[in-house]
């Protein structure tokens, strides 16, 4: 009734014309400057979906307490009747009828493996042993000891392997949809084919539709992102998502800002025992293995480290792959005394002596080689064998694996995304670039040519500067503080690949305004 | 804020009949089940998202920062869901105001901080459009001067011209009346006016 008459109230009271402002220069100006409506970035909301389901389910289990306090106290006694008839029910008629376990709700995983110390926690609670089965709802954690290990499987079907010393806690989950925030060690995920799958660590965010990959933070300040099968999209804060292709590694580094490297992983990556055991556990169950398939990588744990040659590889080992063909470079072998450098190449497995023997070099001062004998859109593997004077070998490079680009439409055209922005306040602009497509290049080179400029600038239209920038960074930000007012500058960044600029971004002009 | 725009061009046409909080935005009476329903939950994010997130980008200039807020925002309204009451507030008033309150919140724990971790790192790419960078840089100096407006000043100018409101929705959304939000408005306006006399606005206005 009160608030009916303070609404009636409200009613009467006089009304405002809607132009009551028109005319005034001030509110012209705002609504002129004002941006027009933008988007937000799919990332971001992604985050907030997450964190807002994580919440509406933690509100729905402490809303029944609240609840009840409201209706009156002699409801409570029948409405706990109610629901312990109804618990009851739920949990004993499937057993009385099917004789098993009853089914999961759609709203648990559970834990399906453990091997040694495995602890959960459930929210505000305390860590505990998991037991086998052990049901884990949104929010809860699970944990793993050193040498530990464990396997959760979500209502729909992925899997999350927990490798050892680590640390997991669990989203919402339906189901189509798991969520997974990583907080330390590496966990594996075996992702069931159409659910959205997203693993988050800080405002790094993986997701995954029906693929493997694994998510690791055992260095501080580096999360490494890699796809086992299948590709995985990667996004960092609000910055557009990068494909990372099967037998592709991307590592975050968050120590000095933010930068990302994505290259394509290492036979040695491969063989980390963690990793391998999280991959063999999937061979068990009958799930393809992706890249360790393709490389043949095995996935037996070794016994004793082999007899075989010497343990550490005293040459290492890298290469590029360009249509034209592979270019390889090791270093000079540190121990003298070889007879001979011997390339190893093959396409199936990790390349042995001497049955993949492509080239010999008696000179063992060689530090590089081409191979133009290869097939576009084939993946090798090639390693160094050092020869000893009896011709047996005295030390294995490292293996590396290299994809020659097909000729035919590439997968994915490679291209620089660069955004510039005038800094107010401090006079500088900012520019902000991303790389897709490519993961081997060496650098940037950042153009920029004066556009605009006073009669009497030191910097007159037309005048060029240019910088080189070594790095491997796909998404890279640069702030160009050599900037002058009354001035505008268009910038475009190249992107360069064995010397040379392979590709251009779009220029991109920004004007810096009168003082 | 649409239904109740179409409601009241419908009453005064006597033509077409709406139920209220019906139109073209999301039900006022479905707001609760997002409390308990996933696919609620993201229909009136779907509807409400893109609202606010403007909103705020247009009070804080930093696609960051506007991002940041939208978050916590959501996250205060699925909070506080239980005590919306429809029969005071519409849904679209309270958001809102839950909206307001949050950015001026910022503004303060910002003002705390001075300023400590804006520097380069920051995006400021969402008001970079085509529309050029002078532009952007007087929209950023508007947004300071702003911010030194009195708080109530400063909530009123916003929604009347981040929001787009109508006085009458700047009026409920701030629990005044009608009048007393145009004064603030207006008032608001001319301190603006006053404060960028000399500074790189003057000639825009």
């Amino acid at each position: 009734m009160k608030a009916m008459n303070m609404t009636m109230r409200r009613k009467r009271r006089k009304r405002i014309k809607e132009s009551f402002d028109r005319g005034h220069p001030v509110a012209m100006a705002i609504r002129s400057l004002a941006p027009p409506d933008s988007e937000i970035s799919e990332a971001a909301r992604e985050r907030m979906m997450v964190r807002l389901f994580s919440l509406q389910r933690r509100m729905a289990q402490n809303q029944s307490p609240r609840y009840h306090s409201r209706i009156k106290y002699r409801l409570v006694p029948a409405v706990a009747l109610l629901v312990i008839t109804a618990i009851l029910a739920a949990v004993l008629l499937p057993m009385v009828l099917t004789g098993k376990k009853p089914v999961n709700s759609k709203q648990f995983a559970s834990v399906a493996s453990r091997t040694g110390k495995v602890e959960v926690m459930q929210p505000a609670g305390k860590w505990r042993s998991a037991t086998r089965n052990e049901k884990l709802g949104e929010g809860y954690k699970i944990r793993t000891g050193a040498g530990a290990f464990a396997s959760v499987v979500f209502p729909e079907g992925s899997i999350m392997r927990v490798t050892d010393s680590s640390e997991a806690a669990l989203g919402p989950m339906s189901k189509k949809a798991v969520a997974v925030d990583h907080i330390s060690g590496g966990t594996y995920h075996r992702v069931h084919s159409g659910t959205r799958y997203v693993v988050t660590r800080g405002d790094v965010a993986t997701r995954a539709v029906g693929t493997a990959f694994s998510v690791e933070n055992r260095s501080p300040g580096n999360l490494e992102i890699l796809s086992v099968e299948n590709q995985v999209e990667v996004a960092i804060g609000s910055h557009q998502p990068i494909k990372i292709a099967e037998g592709e590694v991307m590592v975050v580094s968050t120590t000095q800002g933010e930068s990302a490297v994505k290259s394509p992983v290492s036979r040695e990556r491969l063989s980390d025992e963690r990793l391998r055991a999280s991959v063999a556990s999937d061979a068990q169950e009958g799930y393809k293995t992706g890249v360790y398939e393709k490389l043949d990588v095995s996935l037996e744990t070794k016994e004793a480290p082999q007899s075989e040659p010497a343990a550490s590889a005293p040459i290492s080992l890298d290469g590029t792959a360009s249509v034209k063909g592979v270019s390889l470079e090791w270093n000079s072998p540190q121990t003298t005394g070889y007879k001979a450098l011997v390339l190893l190449r093959s396409e199936q497995s990790e390349p042995e002596y001497p049955g993949d023997e492509i080239a010999r070099y008696a000179d063992t001062s060689i530090t590089s080689a081409r191979d133009d004998g290869v097939k576009k859109g084939q993946t090798y593997q090639y390693r160094i064998a050092a020869l000893n004077g009896s011709d047996a070998i005295a030390a294995y490079s490292n293996t590396v694996v290299i994809s020659v680009p097909d000729a035919g439409p590439e997968p994915e055209a490679v291209s620089v995304n660069l955004t510039a922005t005038a800094v107010s306040g401090d006079t500088g602009v900012r520019l902000a670039w991303s790389v897709s497509g490519a993961s081997r290049f060496s650098g940037f080179v950042v153009e920029r040519v004066v556009e605009k400029a006073p009669s009497n600038s030191d910097t007159p239209v037309g005048s060029t500067t240019t910088r080189t920038i070594d790095s491997t960074n796909v998404y890279f930000t640069l702030l160009d503080k050599a900037v002058a007012a009354d001035h505008a500058y268009t910038y475009r960044v190249g992107l360069v690949v064995d010397g040379a600029v392979m590709v251009y971004s779009a220029p991109v002009t920004v004007e810096i305004a009168k003082l | 804020m649409g239904n109740e725009r179409i409601q009241q061009r419908n009453n005064r046409s006597g033509v077409l009949k709406v139920i209220p909080g019906e139109a073209d935005g999301f039900p006022d009476r479905l707001v609760h089940e997002a409390l308990t329903s996933p696919d609620a939950l993201e229909s009136l994010c779907s509807h409400y998202v893109p609202r606010i997130y403007n909103y705020v980008l247009r009070r804080v200039g930093r696609v960051q920062d506007a991002e940041d807020i939208t978050s916590t925002v959501f996250e205060k309204v699925i909070g506080n869901l239980e005590s919306f009451d429809e029969s005071r507030a519409s849904f679209s008033t309270w958001i809102y105001r839950i909206a307001t309150n949050t950015v001026t919140d910022q503004y303060r724990s910002r003002s705390r901080k001075k300023e400590s971790s804006l520097d380069d790192d920051v995006a400021e790419a969402g008001l970079a459009g085509e529309a050029g960078f002078e532009r952007t840089d007087l929209y950023i100096g508007l947004l300071e001067l702003l911010e030194r407006l009195p708080v109530k000043y400063r909530e009123a100018v916003a929604l009347r011209y981040f929001a787009e409101m109508r006085v009458q929705e700047v009026a409920e959304t701030l629990g005044i009346t009608e009048s007393a939000a145009s004064k603030r408005i207006l008032r608001g306006l001319d301190e603006l006016k006053r404060l960028a006399s000399g500074g790189p606005l003057e000639e825009l206005l």
